[in-house]
C-alpha cells in the first residue's frame, strides 16, 4: 500500500476538509480492510482520538462510533442482547481475533463490501447511519447508493427491538468469504429477510417481507413460499467457491430455517 | 514519521514510515520473535498484544500504535514459559513458527473470558493457524493452561 | 524402557515458544542485500530480450542477473540422492519461461523498496506460446514446455520431453487383463486428485554470506541440507569444500522444502558481490512459485469372485508434474509401490503410468508422496466393488488385505526410482487396527449410516494404508556422539528437524542406550561442516534410519565408555557394570562425570566420539486404519468430522505424544484435501488460490474431536523396535470421506475435494438416474 502522508486530524471538521482536498485521499478506519485492497493514497486521514470509539446505550438506540472496532462491538452487551445474539454471530466469523481487534464496524460498513456477515444482519434492522458534516441515511439506502463517499461516517445508531433474530454464514472456515450469508429477524410479526454474498451485495427481501408479514399464521407451506419469493426476486450468481444452483439451494434452505426460528411460538 | 509506544514495558521511540506496519517496525528493531507468515492478515503468527489484547502486527499501521502498549513473548517471559510447559506436555509444539503468537492469543484470552466454553477457546484462537499440528494437542494444552489459571 | 516411548516434552519447545531467535530469516546478516525474483506473468513464453539497465542504474540496486548472466547447467532442484530420479530440466536462469511466476531476472538491492521498485524497471519482451494446461491434453501436445537443448535424466526414467513427458514406468506381475477376464464382478473407475498446496506457516527463505575463511555459508529453510550442498556445487562450479549449508529451525516443510527455493540466487548474489543476501518468499510468492502436490488421474479396474476374493488390480495413473519435473518419478511409483501391496493375495496387478509436463506451478514432494492420491482411488474403488459385489467393505478388507510375515511381490519390483527391494511384513498390525478403530468409531452402531434428526445424518467410512520407513540402499543417516567432561554427552545429526520433533526423539534413542537422560544429551543438527551425513527429511526416514545410526553411535560410544572406565578403574572389560552414572567394579566405582573429567583434564587425556552410519536394507512400512464419522445436512450437504479415528503400528512410538502428533497432522492435512483444499487456475494459467483466503486450509473450529492410538508392535529392525510416522496419517482420510459421503447419500465422489456442492449435483443426477427408470 502506497501512503504518500498520513495526517491525526484535530476535529472531524479538519478531516472533512482534508479529505476533499484531493480524490486520492482517505479516511482510516482500523485500516485492516484498506490493508486487504491495497490501495494508493495521498493523505490518509486519521479520526483515532476524536471520540468515534465508543458504545452508548440510550433507552431505545445503540449508538456505535465509527471507529469501533468489530471485537468491541461484538463483545458489548447491548449488541450481544439483539435479536438474542443473531448481531454477534455476524461478527464472530469476520477472519480472526487479532483482525477484529483492529478492523472498524465504520472501515467495514463505509466499504459496502458484498462479503459481509455484519451488514448483512444489520440490515434487518432499523440502522441508520450518520455521516459529517450532515447526513442521515438508511442502512439500506446507502448500499444502494454509488460512487466516492465524500463524507465521512461518524455513527451507526441502531433502534432497539425486542425481536428474534437468525444468521447463518455458510463457508467451511472462518478464513473464507461466505458462499452465502443469510440474516431473518422478526418482530411483532414482522419479519426482515437478507441475504448476502450472494455473491453479490447484502440485499433485503421485501418482497418476502410483504408476503410473510400478511400471514396470519406461519405453516409449512407459507414459509416454503416465502423461501421461493425469495429465489424468485433476488439475484444469486457463480464464482469460484459456489454455483448460482447451489447457492439458490443454500438460500432456499436458510432462509426457511430463519424464519422457523425466529417466529413467534 | 516519529511513533512513540511502550514496548514490552519500555518507552521507545521510533522512526517509521507512513506505511509501515507494526510488524516490520519490530523485526527490524530485534523482536524477531513476531513472526511474518502471509504479511495479509490471514494466518495470526505475527500476533502481539496491544493494550492487552491480541492484534495482527502486520495488519497494524506503526503510526496507530502510538500511546499504546505493545507487549511481545519477550515481555512476557515467565507467562509464556508457563504456557510452553502445556504444550510440551501434550506434545503440542512442533515446528513452532506459529506459537509465539499463539501464546499471545491464549494469555489475552484467559485475561479477557472467565471460564471460557470450548467453542469460545476455538472461536478466541481460530486466527492462529497451524499446520502442522492439526490443532488437537494445542486444544488440550490450553485446557489444562486454562484450568490450572482459574 | 525409560526413555524411549516415553512422553518426553520436545527440547526446543519451550526456547521457541519464549522467542528465541531460532529461524532462518532471524538469522541472516543484518547487512543483507535484499534479493526479489522478477516472475514471468505468462504461462509459457520466451524471453526475445530483457534490457535491465534502467534497474542497474537504480540508486541502492547492486546486481541484476538475466538468463545471460548465470552458468548454463542444468539440475534439479529435487533433493534426493544422487544420481537423482529427478530429470535435470532447470536452469539457474532461462528463455523460457514454464508457469506464471516462474523466475526471469533477480534484483538484489540494499533494501526491499529499492528491490522492488527495481523489478518495474526491468523491460521483458516475451514471445507468448501455447500453454499446456489441461494434463490430460500434454502428450505429444504441440506446444513443447522443454524444447531446449542440453537437460537429461540421470539414468533411465522414461524422460521423453519432446512429447511432454517427464517419465515413465510400468510392471506387471501376472497377466492383470486375463485374470480380470475370468473375475465374477469387475470394477472400473477412474479417480482425480487436485494439487494441494503445502501452506506451511514459514514462508521459504534463505541467506548467505562469505565467512572469514573466505567461504560460501548458506542458511536455508530446507529439509536436506546435504542435497542443497551438492546441488550448488555442481551447478555453479564451487567445490563442494567450500560451502556451508546451516538448516536453522524449520517452520514446517511437509515436503514442500524438500528442494531448492532460493537458494541458488543467495549464493550466486553473494559469490557476485562478496557481501550478504537474503531472500524471503512473500506469501503470495510460496504458492504461486514453489511447489504443489501432483495432481493426478488414477483409472484403476478391480476384479473379484463372488466369494469376495480380489483377484487382479489395473491401475494406470497420469500425474502431472507441471513446468519442471522434480520427484516426477517417484511421487509416481509411490503411488503404486506404497499402495497396491495392501491387497497382497491377487493372482495379477498391473501398475502404469506416465508423468506429464504442463504450464503449472512444479509439482513436489508432498506428505504421502503419491500415496494418498493412490489411497483414494484404490480404497475408494474397493468400497464401490463391495457395492457391487454386496459384500461389506470391512470383511472384505479383511479377507485381502496384508497380514504379518506375508510380503507382495510388488516390494521387490518397485523402489524409488529404481529396483525395489524384497520384504516380508516382520510387523502388521493391520487386523487390530481394523478392529480396534471400528470399537473407537462404533463402527456397527452406525454403519451405514443413521439419521440422527430431519435434517441431519450421521454416516461412517473407513480406509487402509501402508507407507515406508526411508529408502533401502539409498537413504544413509549418520550421527556422532562426542563425550564431555561432566559426564554429558553431544550428539551431532545430520538428520533435519523441521518441526516433527527428530531433535527430541533422537535424543532419546541415545539417551535410552546410554541410559541416561535426555537433557545429558545435547542435540546439534543438520550443518554440512559439523554434522555427519543424513539424506533428510524425507521418505520418512529420519526415525527408522537416522535414528539406527544414532542407536549405532551409541552402542559405540557405550563400548568406548566402558573400556576407558575399565581401565581407569584397572579391571577387565567383563567386569565393570554401567548403570548410565555409575561405572562399578566390585571394589570400586568411577561416575560418568568423574570419568569424563578425568578424561579431558587429568589421566589418559582423549577425546572420546563415536559415529554410526545407518542405510536401510529394507524399509518395514507402518500400517494404519482410518475411520472418519461425519454429520451431513440433509438439504445444503454441509457436513462435519465428528471425529477421526486412527489406529495406527508404527512399531514402537519413541515419543507417543509426537508421534501421535505427526498422525493428527497429517490427519489433518489429509481432511483439508479430502474436503476444500484446491489449488485454482485461471483459464490462462493464473494460480486464483493464491492466499489464505482463497486457499481454504482447515482451521482449529474444523477439528471436533480426533481419536488416536497406536498398535501394540515391534519391529526388530528398528531403533527400539521403531518404525517411521512421519506420513502415514495424511494418506486415508480421502477415501475415508468419500467412503463416508456414499454411505450417507449413496453418491460416489471420485475427483477431490468433496465438497457439499460437489455432492448436491451427485445427488440431483442420482434422482435424475431414479425418474428415467
Amino acid at each position: 500500500m502506497e501512503i504518500n502522508q498520513y495526517h491525526k486530524a484535530k476535529s472531524i471538521e479538519e478531516a472533512y476538509q482534508i479529505l476533499n482536498e484531493n480524490p486520492k485521499n482517505s479516511i482510516l478506519g482500523g485500516g485492516a480492510w484498506l490493508k486487504q485492497s491495497s490501495p494508493s493514497v495521498n493523505t490518509l486521514v486519521d479520526l483515532v482520538g476524536l471520540g468515534f470509539d465508543q458504545i452508548i446505550e440510550t433507552k431505545d438506540t445503540i449508538e456505535i462510533g465509527a471507529l469501533v472496532t468489530l471485537h468491541e462491538l461484538e463483545s458489548n452487551p447491548a449488541i450481544k442482547a439483539l435479536g438474542g445474539g443473531f448481531v454477534s454471530e455476524s461478527l464472530s466469523e469476520i477472519l480472526g481475533i487479532g483482525f477484529r481487534n483492529i478492523a472498524t464496524i465504520g472501515g467495514t460498513i463505509a466499504g459496502r463490501y458484498a462479503f459481509s456477515d455484519i451488514i448483512t444482519s444489520l440490515l434487518t434492522l432499523n440502522v441508520k447511519l450518520v455521516f459529517f458534516p450532515k447526513r442521515e441515511i438508511s442502512l439500506e439506502n446507502f448500499l444502494n447508493s454509488k460512487g466516492k463517499v465524500t463524507d465521512i461516517l461518524t455513527h451507526i445508531i441502531i433502534q432497539k427491538s425486542p425481536g428474534k433474530g437468525f444468521f447463518k454464514k455458510v463457508s467451511v472456515t472462518a478464513l473464507e468469504f461466505a458462499i452465502l450469508n443469510i440474516a431473518v429477524f422478526q418482530q411483532g410479526n414482522k419479519y426482515q429477510i437478507s441475504l448476502g454474498s450472494r455473491p453479490g451485495a447484502p440485499l433485503l427481501s421485501h418482497e418476502a417481507s410483504a408476503f410473510l408479514d400478511k400471514q396470519v399464521k406461519i405453516t409449512e407451506d407459507i414459509i416454503e413460499q416465502t423461501a421461493q419469493i425469495v429465489l424468485d426476486t433476488m439475484k444469486f450468481g457463480n464464482n469460484k467457491a459456489a454455483s448460482e444452483d447451489y447457492r439458490k439451494t443454500l438460500a432456499k434452505t436458510y432462509v426457511k430455517r430463519g424464519i422457523k426460528e425466529v417466529a413467534s411460538k | 514519521m516519529k511513533v512513540k509506544f511502550n514496548l514490552n514495558g519500555r518507552n521507545r521511540e521510533f522512526d517509521v514510515s507512513e506505511n509501515e506496519y507494526l510488524l516490520e517496525t519490530l523485526r527490524n528493531n530485534h523482536i524477531t520473535s513476531v513472526k511474518n507468515g502471509c504479511n495479509e492478515s490471514t494466518c495470526g503468527v505475527c500476533t502481539v498484544l496491544m493494550d492487552g489484547k491480541p492484534v495482527l502486527s502486520c495488519t497494524l499501521l506503526s503510526l496507530r500504535a502510538d500511546g499504546h502498549k505493545i507487549t511481545t513473548v519477550d515481555g512476557l517471559q515467565k507467562e509464556v514459559e508457563e504456557i510452553s510447559h502445556f504444550f510440551g506436555e501434550e506434545g503440542a509444539d512442533q515446528c513452532g513458527f506459529c506459537n509465539t503468537g499463539m501464546a499471545l492469543t491464549i494469555y489475552a484470552l484467559k485475561n479477557e473470558i472467565e471460564n471460557p466454553t470450548d467453542d469460545e477457546i476455538k472461536d478466541y484462537i481460530v486466527g492462529n493457524l497451524c499446520r502442522c499440528t492439526g490443532y488437537h494437542a494445542q486444544f488440550k494444552a490450553i485446557k489444562s493452561y486454562l484450568e490450572v489459571k482459574k | 524402557m525409560k526413555v524411549v516411548n516415553q512422553k518426553t516434552p520436545s527440547i526446543d519447545g519451550k526456547g521457541i515458544m519464549m522467542g528465541r531467535p531460532a529461524y532462518t530469516n532471524d538469522l541472516a546478516d543484518p547487512n543483507s542485500l535484499i534479493i526479489k525474483i522478477l516472475r514471468s506473468p505468462h504461462a509459457f513464453a520466451k524471453i526475445k530480450s530483457i534490457d535491465v539497465s534502467k534497474a542497474k542504474a537504480l540508486e541502492g540496486v547492486e546486481l541484476v542477473l538475466t538468463h545471460h548472466d548465470v552458468p548454463r547447467k542444468p539440475f534439479t532442484r529435487a533433493g534426493q540422492g544422487y544420481p537423482e530420479p529427478s530429470p535435470h530440466d532447470k536452469f539457474v536462469l532461462d528463455e523460457y519461461v514454464r508457469y506464471i511466476g516462474d523466475e526471469v531476472a533477480c534484483v538484489a538491492a540494499v533494501s526491499e523498496n529499492i528491490a522492488v521498485q527495481a523489478l518495474k524497471l526491468i523491460d521483458v519482451e516475451y514471445e507468448i506460446l501455447e500453454p499446456v494446461l489441461d494434463f490430460e491434453k500434454a502428450f505429444e501436445h504441440t506446444s513443447v514446455i522443454h524444447p531446449e537443448d542440453g537437460i537429461k535424466e540421470m539414468f533411465p526414467i522414461g524422460f521423453e520431453p519432446k512429447k511432454n513427458v517427464a517419465a515413465t514406468y510400468q510392471m506387471e506381475v501376472g497377466k492383470a487383463e486375463d485374470v480380470l477376464k475370468e473375475c465374477d464382478v469387475v470394477l472400473e473407475q477412474s479417480f482425480y486428485t487436485q494439487a494441494q498446496a503445502h501452506a506451511m506457516m514459514e514462508p521459504h527463505t534463505a541467506n548467505a554470506r562469505i565467512d572469514f575463511q573466505n567461504r560460501l555459508v548458506i542458511y536455508t529453510a530446507t529439509q536436506t541440507p546435504f542435497h542443497v550442498r551438492r546441488i550448488l556445487s555442481q551447478t555453479l562450479d564451487v567445490p563442494l569444500s567450500r560451502i556451508r549449508i546451516i538448516k536453522p529451525r524449520v517452520g514446517g516443510g511437509f515436503g514442500g522444502k524438500q528442494a531448492l527455493h532460493g537458494e541458488m540466487f543467495v549464493a550466486l548474489v553473494t559469490l557476485k558481490t562478496g557481501k550478504p543476501s537474503k531472500i524471503v518468499y512473500t506469501r503470495r510468492e510460496v504458492f504461486e512459485s514453489s511447489y504443489t502436490r501432483h495432481p493426478m488421474r488414477v483409472d484403476i479396474k478391480l476384479g473379484a469372485m463372488k466369494d469376495g476374493t480380489l483377484k487382479a488390480i489395473d491401475c494406470f495413473v497420469l500425474s502431472d508434474t507441471g513446468a519442471y519435473g522434480e520427484h516426477a518419478l517417484t511421487v509416481f511409483m509411490v503411488t503404486g509401490a506404497k499402495v497396491l501391496p495392501l491387497y497382497n493375495k491377487v493372482d495379477a496387478v498391473r501398475f502404469a503410468g506416465q508423468v506429464v509436463y504442463t504450464n503449472h506451478v512444479s509439482a513436489g514432494a508432498f506428505r504421502g508422496y503419491g500415496a494418498i492420491q493412490g489411497n483414494f482411488a484404490l480404497e475408494s474403488a474397493v468400497d464401490m466393488l463391495c457395492a457391487k459385489l454386496g459384500m461389506d467393505p470391512i470383511l472384505f478388507r479383511q479377507k485381502n488385505m496384508i497380514v504379518e510375515g506375508e510380503t507382495s511381490p510388488i516390494f521387490a519390483i518397485m523402489g524409488e526410482g529404481t529396483e525395489g527391494t524384497a520384504m516380508n511384513m516382520e510387523t502388521c498390525k493391520l487386523d487390530y487396527c481394523v478392529k480396534r478403530g471400528m470399537e473407537l468409531v462404533h463402527w456397527n452402531e452406525t454403519y451405514p449410516k443413521v439419521d440422527i434428526s430431519d435434517t441431519k445424518i450421521r454416516s461412517v467410512g473407513m480406509a487402509i494404508a501402508m507407507q515406508g520407513s526411508g529408502i533401502p540402499y539409498i537413504d544413509m543417516g549418520a550421527a556422532t556422539i562426542k563425550f564431555n567432561d561432566d559426564g554429558f554427552y553431544n550428539l551431532m545429526v545430520g538428520a533435519t528437524d523441521i518441526g516433527q520433533g527428530s531433535d527430541t526423539i533422537l535424543a532419546q534413542i541415545a539417551a535410552e542406550e546410554l541410559m541416561t537422560t535426555v537433557d545429558k544429551v545435547i542435540v546439534y543438527s543438520s550443518d554440512s561442516d559439523l554434522t555427519p551425513f543424513d539424506t533428510g527429511a524425507y521418505a520418512s526416514s529420519t526415525t527408522y534410519v537416522s535414528g539406527n545410526a544414532v542407536l549405532n553411535a551409541a552402542r559405540i560410544m557405550k563400548q568406548m565408555l566402558l573400556k576407558e572406565a575399565a581401565h581407569a578403574l584397572k579391571v577387565d572389560l567383563e567386569d565393570i557394570v554401567f548403570d548410565g552414572i555409575t561405572f562399578s567394579s566390585k571394589e570400586k566405582e568411577i561416575t560418568l562425570s568423574e570419568l569424563g573429567n578425568r578424561l579431558t583434564y587429568n589421566e589418559d587425556q582423549k577425546q572420546l566420539t563415536a559415529t554410526g552410519s545407518y542405510v536401510g536394507i529394507k524399509s518395514p512400512p507402518p500400517f494404519m486404519a482410518g475411520f472418519i464419522e461425519i454429520e451431513i445436512d440433509k438439504e445444503t450437504f454441509e457436513y462435519k468430522v465428528l471425529d477421526y479415528v486412527s489406529v495406527v503400528d508404527c512399531g514402537t512410538p519413541i515419543n507417543p505424544k509426537l508421534a501421535q502428533g505427526q498422525v493428527e497432522g497429517g490427519i489433518v492435512q489429509g481432511l483439508g484435501m479430502a474436503a476444500y483444499e484446491e489449488v485454482k487456475y485461471s483459464s490462462k494459467g493464473r494460480l486464483l488460490s493464491n492466499g489464505f483466503l482463497s486457499y481454504t486450509i482447515p482451521t482449529t473450529k474444523n477439528i471436533i474431536k480426533l481419536t488416536t492410538e497406536f498398535a501394540e508392535s515391534y519391529e526388530e529392525s528398528g531403533p527400539f523396535g521403531a518404525k517411521s510416522v512421519g506420513e502415514i496419517g495424511i494418506d486415508t482420510p480421502p477415501a475415508a470421506l468419500a467412503n463416508a459421503v456414499y454411505n450417507a447419500t449413496g453418491v460416489r465422489i471420485t475427483k477431490l475435494p468433496i465438497t457439499a456442492q460437489k455432492i448436491y449435483q451427485g445427488m440431483l443426477d442420482l434422482k435424475q438416474k431414479e425418474s428415467k427408470k
